[in-house]
């Protein structure tokens, strides 16, 4: 493939806010996951893991203002800022601007820079998916540095993010540390329990950081993950679907009552992002312990 | 092999699928398919035909699905005596002859034939004809509901369209065979291309190898060989823009899906492809269908209907482009 900018790995014009370029990197890494239905079957896990890895030094460097200010001198993006990639009328990324002037949003950054340092120091030092999932694969297709991608994440962003393009540059590290080290199920818990739950995530991490990339994950240990972190089964099985009973199961390793491994798999997955852990590895662990228990 | 590429008559306007140096006199040409059976292709085509129609447009609808004729009954229409063998057995002289009124102002039906054709393939003369005869409906818009799978046929007429529509629902095996089915229709296409254009880009060569080659792929390996040729390969790439409908949408996530499949399939296959757009899950779309009434005459306060008629209009927003092949 012939070399793109960063900007087109994302998706974006060369005039893209911060906020634009979270948006593009979470949606693109919801695309590109694993088991993204888009490319189930289609491509190889170690293909999909490239592009992972592609959009995730992407976004390293945008998301950085120094770095993305250098980038940015290198690529000589101040008159260009128009995305290679989307080149269509119809089918144009919903996040692509290109009718800002590029020099506006160049103007733009030193003006929010500090703030917006503080937070990419404050993400890389404290977020609990940097523990996680750091060389968590073999093939190394699958470490993620950057936060994990999700949903909730975004919408809890957009919500955020609303209308004024200055309020929304401000109002970015604030809402990149709650979303990546607390996430907003933890601030809506904060709130209703009017602060007392504070103390547990900062706690917590004792767990959390026994975690890397050679952990066996067990029923046991996703229980403690979970507790640790102060969710219940409840909202895990009503934010993914996942019945209770097969929530109940895994945690417990009943294994005889969990249903087939693609279904399996799915399940771990699923379960393993709600709680911001690795979901290949959990789910590859978890499969591996219960195939050495069936076969005893 | 009777086959588009060797056929004789007029080669410079094989591209697109055309085969005819008569001005088209159809406005727009929808092909509705996908790949797999049971995906709501016939539906789809129904409740959109009524959708234009109720828009004022004239529309006529055929059921190409030749194998497994059903769009007269996702329109509550007794089977009609006249359908498309008549055509085809030359029976009737045009397709105007066989359209029959369809319920609603402004819409036609031209019926599946449920005996000669479904057992054969069309010959490729009376396919040609057919093609032909698309063209020159007398129409605003004519949607064509094709059969499942991925046979030359099949791709032919998709290839015919304007607007080419690729139906899928958000299931592991409809997206692949989603793929796979646009897949050949653009090697298809590719390769009429070549023979009118004289050239080779390796199609046939990777055809007889066997090899599951990406267009991507395809396009890295002949930038290699010849980068003039490579860059010309990739504008006859571009020029395939189909569309993606995902139906039978249920919950939030399959609501991202198509945007997905756009940008993954563009990234990883070099696919130019557009979003048309959702229809959500409805159990009395299946309903309505076993009742033998159009799902859009029986339920217009439905989500599905507000689905239909966001479609109707991205669909229309798409300008129809028929310059001939590019010289």
């Amino acid at each position: 493939m012939s070399r793109e900018t960063h900007y087109q790995a994302l998706e974006l014009g060369g005039s893209a806010t911060p906020a634009e370029i979270r948006q593009a990197y979470e949606r693109l890494s919801s695309v590109f996951d694993l088991d993204s239905l888009a490319l189930y079957t289609l491509v190889t896990p170690e293909e999909q893991g490239r592009a992972l890895q592609r959009i995730r030094e992407a976004y390293r460097i945008l998301s950085d203002p120094e770095a993305r200010a250098a980038y940015d001198y290198s690529i000589g993006v101040v008159e260009a800022g128009s995305p290679g990639v989307v080149e269509d009328d119809i089918g144009a990324a919903p996040n692509a601007i290109e009718s800002a002037p590029p020099a506006a949003g160049l103007q733009a950054i030193p003006a929010v820079e500090s703030h917006v340092e503080h937070s990419a120091a404050g993400l890389h030092a404290k977020s609990p998916s940097d523990e996680v999932h750091a060389d968590s694969q073999s093939d190394g297709g699958h470490e993620e540095s950057p936060p994990a991608p999700e949903l909730r994440a975004g919408s809890a962003a957009d919500g955020l993010h609303a209308d004024s393009s200055l309020a929304e540059t401000q109002a970015a590290p604030l809402d990149d540390e709650e979303v990546m080290v607390l996430g907003d199920e933890d601030v809506i818990e904060i709130v209703e329990s009017g602060g007392a739950l504070i103390a547990q995530p900062l706690a917590a991490p004792s767990i959390l950081e026994a975690i890397d990339g050679e952990t066996e994950f067990t029923g046991a240990l996703l229980q403690a993950v979970r507790e640790a972190r102060g969710i219940s089964l409840k909202e895990v099985s009503e934010r993914t679907r996942v019945g209770m009973n097969h929530l109940q199961s895994i945690e417990a390793e009943s294994f005889e009552l969990l249903p087939e491994r693609v279904f399996l798999r799915g399940f771990l997955q699923t379960y393993a992002r709600e709680l911001r852990l690795d979901p290949a590895r959990v789910a590859e662990t978890y499969l591996r312990r219960r195939e050495s228990r069936s076969i005893r | 092999m009777a086959d588009a590429e060797t056929a004789g008559g007029a080669r410079r306007n094989q591209v697109d699928g055309r085969f005819t140096a008569k001005p088209v006199k159809v406005r727009r040409i929808v092909a509705v398919g996908g790949g797999k059976g049971g995906i709501g292709k016939s539906l789809i085509s129904a409740n959109l035909g009524i959708e234009l129609a109720r828009r004022g447009q004239s529309v006529v609808l055929l059921d190409l699905d030749l194998g497994g004729a059903n769009l007269h009954t996702c329109l509550g229409v007794d089977h009609p005596e006249a359908t498309l063998s008549d055509f085809v057995q030359r029976r009737v002289e045009g397709l105007e002859e066989i359209a029959i009124p369809a319920g609603v102002q402004g819409l036609r039906l031209i019926s599946g034939a449920l005996d000669a054709l479904g057992a054969a393939n069309p010959m490729h003369q009376q396919k040609l004809r057919l093609m032909r005869a698309v063209h020159e409906l007398d129409a605003d818009v004519a949607i064509l509901d094709l059969g499942a799978g991925s046979h030359f046929n099949v791709l032919d007429f998709f290839l015919l369209a304007d607007n080419g529509i690729v139906t899928l629902v958000p299931e592991p095996t409809s997206v692949e065979n989603a793929y796979r089915f646009l897949k050949a229709a653009l090697f298809r296409r590719l390769r009429a291309a070549q023979a009118v254009r004289g050239v080779s880009w390796g199609i046939d060569e990777l055809v007889r190898s066997g090899r599951s080659v990406s267009p991507m792929q395809l396009l890295e390996e002949a930038s290699s060989r010849d980068p003039a040729l490579g860059k010309q390969l990739e504008s006859e790439m571009r020029a395939f823009r189909p569309l993606v409908l995902v139906n039978a949408v249920r919950e939030a996530a399959d609501l991202t899906l198509g945007d997905g499949i756009c940008t993954a399939w563009r990234r990883f296959f070099g696919l130019d492809l557009t979003y048309l757009g959702y229809l959500r899950y409805d159990t009395e779309a299946w309903r309505a269908g076993r009742a033998r009434r159009p799902l859009l005459l029986e339920r217009q306060d439905q989500p599905i209907a507000e689905d239909i008629a966001d479609i109707a209009d991205k669909l229309l927003a798409i300008p129809v482009r028929r310059g001939g092949p590019s010289e």
